[in-house]
């Protein structure tokens, strides 16, 4: 927002001087747009069914005046794939609209320029207008509506997605704001036709322009196929601002894995690294890490003070005392190898007292929300009061403050609790503040504005190694839009089973691509009296609760975090297949037709594809799963299951049939192995993959005729040695081969691993350790850096780990040297940086981890260690409630038995 | 419920037919009398709207919006209202509650519940901060199902559980010891940070206590033998043949009357009267005491 004069605006209108309707029309997401000089409207019409929307309509409504602003357009141009519209109208008020395509969607720029000497209060809606209704559907934003007959469109803000949707069988139309705006109101709604006018979807944002100010809105707009409802609309709102629905690429990646839920902040076990690693844990919450809500540093100048309760624990220390209590759980927190996610209550609680006497202009003031706690919450000993940290006092101390501890604690990540944007701001910073509304109350700011920009500032700050910084979040699914938009990864604070089994999805199709968590854990006390239940039934209630887990994280894209699966069997054994999925990417549009009562999802696309296939009934059906591989990949592409298992994929209409059974509680998981061009060059394809840390084949056996290239799946570290059809040796190019088929024929591509070298039998049964003791040494470098030491810790932790705390016995605790290894009597491991080529590879007896540099030197040893877990296995031990203790019985954590 | 519990057993027991024997049954204090719960039955409106909010009971919670509290008609024990509690979410817990007035002593905290799912708790709190030492109280009884939760049966198996019937009301009771310097305490009824659905009805709050007073006539049999058992506790409460009172070897006098003292408020009580002829009279208390 600026004041005048506008350089947008005035390009717009040299813009609309030179290209008069110099075009006709543009096409863009789907939608071809033409300006209809008669009426002075846009048309529409989408490539799938041009009965769907007939047109485009600007209007805005004038809050001041309570009523329609009347436009009439000035001027029309079309030029440069833009069209461009002026309107006019009784006010000192200007506005340009600008359609333009962007990726997979039509954006609408909307600027407005109050020239006026009064503050404006102006709701720009896009409007459009749809033709034939027959057989069509809404989404409100967070509800779906079949046929509506009356308008229809919750008026909620909180819970709701910030676009809309209407579709058909044949084409779907997707409605909203763009991704990056950051607006405190938004609406849609649905209106069905009447005697006097078509049926109307309509979208909407409130601006407030004092005098003299501009603003720009940009409203997004998309037509794809029908089939998949209103998940065609997401999907082309993903690829319209893909950056925004992923985590950001400059973060830890480590933010895509699970929560640690407390085994790395404040842990205190020395197998924490392990635990983290073990269940996929790459965060951490680190929960309020200062004395006082609101001052996250732990000035000296706010230090002592009067709580309104007693403090207890580490911040009744001496600030001194505090501060290196609070610098010491950081630095073991980070040997977990997680990402340390400092806890803040996204700066909008503030210990009442500093509130009031330090940032009196950011007191949030809203009789229609909660602004005061005056129960143990943050600190366990502080009122906390709401404020607004945006361009106000506390704003500014907030963002000194978050860099400050971002330096001095090395951060890699923010964790911003209670993120939904609840309050409505109205004090003295608020001209200042962009994205503001109007209600019935006059004009305000809603606090997910604030958070929006604050987690825009975290994204600003760098560790010290360049990373940015993430934004890891607990927005809750009836938070604010923007909340999501600009986190990297979110918690949801709940179970699978909290309210009802779709509680989450609506965060889901929020965050896109992003890593999902479940929160909290089975509390099996709401479920069963303890006391009065017996071991057997708490067994079998926690089974339950864990396959639910299960299902609905698959469902849905969820990673279940450590409180869900340490010490649970199943969810451990299916971890490394669900993170893959999660991590992947979760696609809206599933294109994986399965019969009712099972559902599908899918992740990734092309030859990243997984796609679940699963019920919650009691009943093992067989069943065919028909894949619409157009959908996401060229050509047919061919499955097995996720581990590699043979599949049958039949292909008709260029779709993969694939009958499955699906147990009861268990879900069937299929990889993309390879894609077949063109995809009727083959009938059938009964494929099977025997890939592993060294190499290994894939096998095609297909049926067809002519020529045909098939693209294969090479996994991370492998690359393709040859490949064979029918045993004789056919060239391949890339990850491609071409081939002709007469008939059946069996195409055999082998891979192998540059860094994982010999046999795999070899790297896993490599004598560590064993009941008696290390049986190897492991050697350093004497001038072996950080990395190379800490990572010869953890391959003597992996070992300590497995024969005293799983084992029960004596750690094996294996020598860690420097320098020359000596002639082994056992096993030699040599650990280290800075060789010519990465290798993992067993020579005369000795180890060799050896890579480049220190990323991948950890990179591949963490590979390493994953590929021991196949023969070191743990679910980590059922130890942390008594009625784990209780379910798993003499077993060191919950199984399963055979017929559950 | 529609209808105050009759406090006297006006019962004609007849056992194996021949003469009728009376026997009555009364508590000091009288049950109802005692209960120092207002609207006790639910059936009482506040106001003049009969459909309005019931008279005297509230609901407390931080997060209203979780709840849905109502007073539907034909949900109570016998089909009339009750009180009845949704929480949507476990986000917070919330109840129905009233204050009372005490003076110090032991109480007894009851009522009768019927549950679909979610943790319930009852309790009796109370705390007086203005005197030194502060006293106070905080009595609870958990109870719960999950019985109608939409994982049963397919991922919880109904076996796995514990819990009580959703169709059927079941007592709940909190014993409540009220320290000096307490005058008064909250009567909380609700769901305890989890989502769930509970209905409240016949609620009372009295002595932990009450003496158990007996009027047994043979009309015109001779009455050998009264004896009255507790629910539950194996040896009787009383016992004529044991009480020095009543001469071995002779009929009991008519009327035959007793007041055995100080048994659980609470508590669900046989009375059996033997006659002379050897016919067995029997009585439950209060159960046929409607």
């Amino acid at each position: 927002m600026t004041k005048l004069p506008i350089v947008a605006l005035t390009l717009a209108l040299l813009s609309l001087a030179c290209g008069a309707l110099a075009q006709q029309s543009i096409n863009a997401a789907n939608l071809t747009l033409r300006w209809d000089e008669a009426a002075g409207k846009v048309l529409a019409t989408s490539a799938f069914d041009p009965e769907l929307v007939t047109g485009l309509n600007l209007h805005v409504y004038d809050g001041r005046l309570d009523a329609a602003l009347p436009l009439a357009v000035e001027e029309v141009s079309v030029a440069g794939g833009m069209m461009t519209v002026r309107y006019s109208c009784p006010k000192p008020i200007t506005i340009v609209a600008i359609f333009s395509g962007h990726l997979e969607g039509l954006i609408v720029n909307v600027m407005v320029l109050n020239a006026g000497e009064e503050q404006e209060w102006l709701e720009p809606a896009l409007d459009a207008v749809l033709g034939d209704v027959a057989g069509l559907s809404v989404f409100d934003g967070h509800t779906v509506q079949e046929q509506p007959q009356e308008q229809f469109g919750d008026s909620e803000f909180f819970g709701r997605m910030q676009i809309c949707s209407a579709w058909n069988t044949d084409a779907s139309l997707g409605l909203g704001l763009a991704a990056s705006e950051i607006r405190s109101w938004f609406d849609h709604f649905y209106l069905p036709p009447t005697d006097e006018r078509p049926a109307i979807l309509s979208t909407s944002t409130r601006l407030v322009l004092d005098a003299g100010q501009d603003d720009s809105v940009s409203f997004w707009v998309a037509s794809r196929p029908g089939e998949w409802g209103f998940y065609e609309s997401l999907d082309a709102y993903y690829e319209t601002d893909p950056s925004l629905f992923d985590r950001g690429s400059d973060v830890d990646p480590r933010v895509d894995l699970g929560g640690a839920q407390y085994r790395a902040w404040l842990a205190g076990s020395k197998f924490s690294p392990e635990i983290c690693r073990r269940l996929y844990a790459g965060w951490e919450w680190c929960y309020a890490p200062f004395r006082r809500t609101g001052d996250i540093v732990g000035r000296e100048r706010f230090w002592d003070y009067q709580p309104a309760r007693e403090p207890s624990g580490p911040r009744a220390y001496s600030r001194e005392e505090f501060l290196q209590w609070r610098e010491g759980h950081f630095e073991a927190g980070r040997a977990c190898d997680t990402v340390m996610g400092f806890y803040v209550p996204a700066q909008v609680w503030c210990e009442e007292q500093l509130a009031r006497e330090v940032y009196p202009d950011a007191l949030v003031e809203d009789p229609n929300t909660r602004t005061l706690f005056t129960t143990p919450w943050v600190t366990g000993h502080d009122n906390e009061r709401l404020v607004f940290p945006y361009k106000t006092s506390y704003g500014e101390q907030s963002r000194i403050d978050m860099r400050e501890v971002a330096e001095e604690l090395d951060l890699r990540a923010f964790a911003f609790d209670t993120a939904g944007g609840n309050g409505k701001y109205r004090g003295p910073a608020l001209p200042e503040l962009d994205g503001r509304a109007w209600d019935d109350d006059g004009v305000y700011c809603r606090s997910n504005v604030a958070i929006a920009h604050l987690m825009q500032f975290v994204h600003s700050l760098q560790a010290q190694d360049g990373t940015q910084l993430a934004v890891l979040s607990n927005p809750n699914p009836r938070c604010a839009y923007s909340a999501v938009v600009w986190s990297d990864s979110l918690m949801l604070e709940g179970e699978p089973w909290k309210v009802d089994r779709t509680y989450g999805d609506s965060l889901r199709w929020m965050a896109g691509q992003k890593t999902l968590v479940w929160w909290e854990g089975y509390a099996p006390e709401t479920f069963v009296d303890l006391e009065q239940a017996s071991d057997e039934q708490v067994a079998m209630l926690i089974r339950g609760l864990a396959d639910f887990t299960l299902l609905q994280s698959f469902r849905i894209g969820y990673i279940p975090p450590s409180n869900f699966t340490q010490g649970v069997g199943r969810l451990v054994e299916w971890l490394p297949a669900l993170t893959d999925c999660v991590t992947t990417g979760w696609q809206p549009v599933t294109a994986a037709r399965v019969p009712e009562p099972l559902w599908a999802t899918r992740y990734g696309d092309g030859l990243d594809a997984l796609i679940c296939v699963a019920h919650e009934v009691d009943a093992s059906p067989e069943i065919e799963v028909a894949i619409e591989s157009e959908r996401f990949a060229e050509g047919a592409v061919l499955f097995t299951d996720y581990d590699g298992s043979q599949r049958t994929n039949m292909i008709v209409d260029g779709e993969s049939r694939i009958a499955i059974l699906v147990p009861k509680r268990t879900p069937v998981l299929l990889r993309a192995q390879a894609q077949v061009l063109p995809a009727d060059a083959i009938t059938q394809a009964v494929v099977s993959a025997d890939l592993g840390l060294t190499g290994g084949d894939l096998t095609l056996r297909l049926t067809g005729r002519g020529e045909a290239t098939v693209r294969v799946r090479v996994p991370e570290d492998l690359e393709i040695v040859s490949a064979r059809l029918n045993g004789a040796a056919v060239a391949v190019e890339g990850d491609a081969v071409t081939i002709d088929l007469a008939g059946e024929g069996e195409l055999r591509v082998q891979m192998r691993s540059p860094i994982f070298r010999g046999s795999e039998r070899a790297l896993i049964d490599f004598p560590f350790a064993n009941e008696a003791g290390a049986t190897s040494t492991i050697f350093l470098a004497d001038d072996a850096g950080e990395m190379e030491q800490y990572l010869a810790e953890r391959l003597l932790l992996y070992f300590d780990y497995w024969y005293g705390r799983i084992g029960a016995g004596e750690e094996s605790q294996i020598p860690i040297m420097r320098g020359e290894p000596i002639p082994p009597t056992g096993g030699t491991v040599l650990i280290r940086t800075g060789a010519p080529e990465s290798r993992v590879e067993v020579v005369n007896g000795a180890l060799h981890i050896e890579a480049r540099d220190d990323a991948e030197l950890k990179r591949i040893f963490m590979r390493y260690l994953r590929a021991l877990d196949t023969k070191y296995w743990a679910a980590d031990l059922g130890v942390g409630a008594s009625w784990l203790r209780r379910a798993k019985g003499d077993d060191p954590w919950l199984t399963w038995p055979e017929t559950d | 419920m529609r209808s105050l519990l009759t406090l006297m057993v006006a019962l004609a027991a007849f056992a194996t037919m021949a003469a009728a024997v009376q026997i009555d049954v009364t508590t000091d204090p009288p049950l109802d009398a005692a209960n120092l719960v207002r609207n006790a039955d639910m059936e009482v409106a506040a106001g003049a709207e009969a459909d309005g909010e019931p008279a005297d009971w509230a609901l407390s919670t931080a997060v209203p919006e979780n709840f849905t509290a109502d007073w539907p008609e034909g949900s109570g024990r016998n089909g009339s209202r009750a009180l009845h509690l949704i929480a949507h979410d476990k986000v917070m817990s919330g109840y129905w509650n009233q204050v009372v007035p005490v003076t110090p002593g032991d109480y007894l905290f009851r009522g009768f519940y019927r549950t679909v799912s979610g943790r319930l708790l009852l309790y009796a709190h109370g705390r007086n901060t203005e005197i030194e030492p502060p006293v106070g109280v905080d009595a609870r009884a958990y109870h719960g199902s999950s019985v109608a939760s939409f994982l049963v049966p397919v991922f919880i198996p109904l076996e796995a559980l514990t819990g009580p019937d959703p169709d059927t009301y079941y007592p709940f009771a909190v014993k409540v010891t009220v320290p000096e310097g307490l005058e008064q305490v909250t009567l909380s009824m609700g769901l305890y940070f989890t989502p769930g659905e509970v209905w409240f009805d016949d609620v009372s709050f009295g002595p932990a206590q009450v003496d158990l007073k007996l009027r047994v006539s043979g009309d015109g049999e001779q009455l050998e033998k009264v004896t009255v058992f507790q629910d539950e506790v194996e040896a009787p409460v009383y016992s004529s043949t044991d009480d020095p009172t009543c001469p071995a070897g002779r009929p009991l006098p008519e009327p035959f009357e007793v007041t055995v003292p100080d048994v659980p408020a609470d508590g669900s009580y046989l009375i059996v009267a033997k006659t002379v002829g050897g016919e067995l009279h029997r009585v439950h208390f209060p159960e046929e005491a409607q």
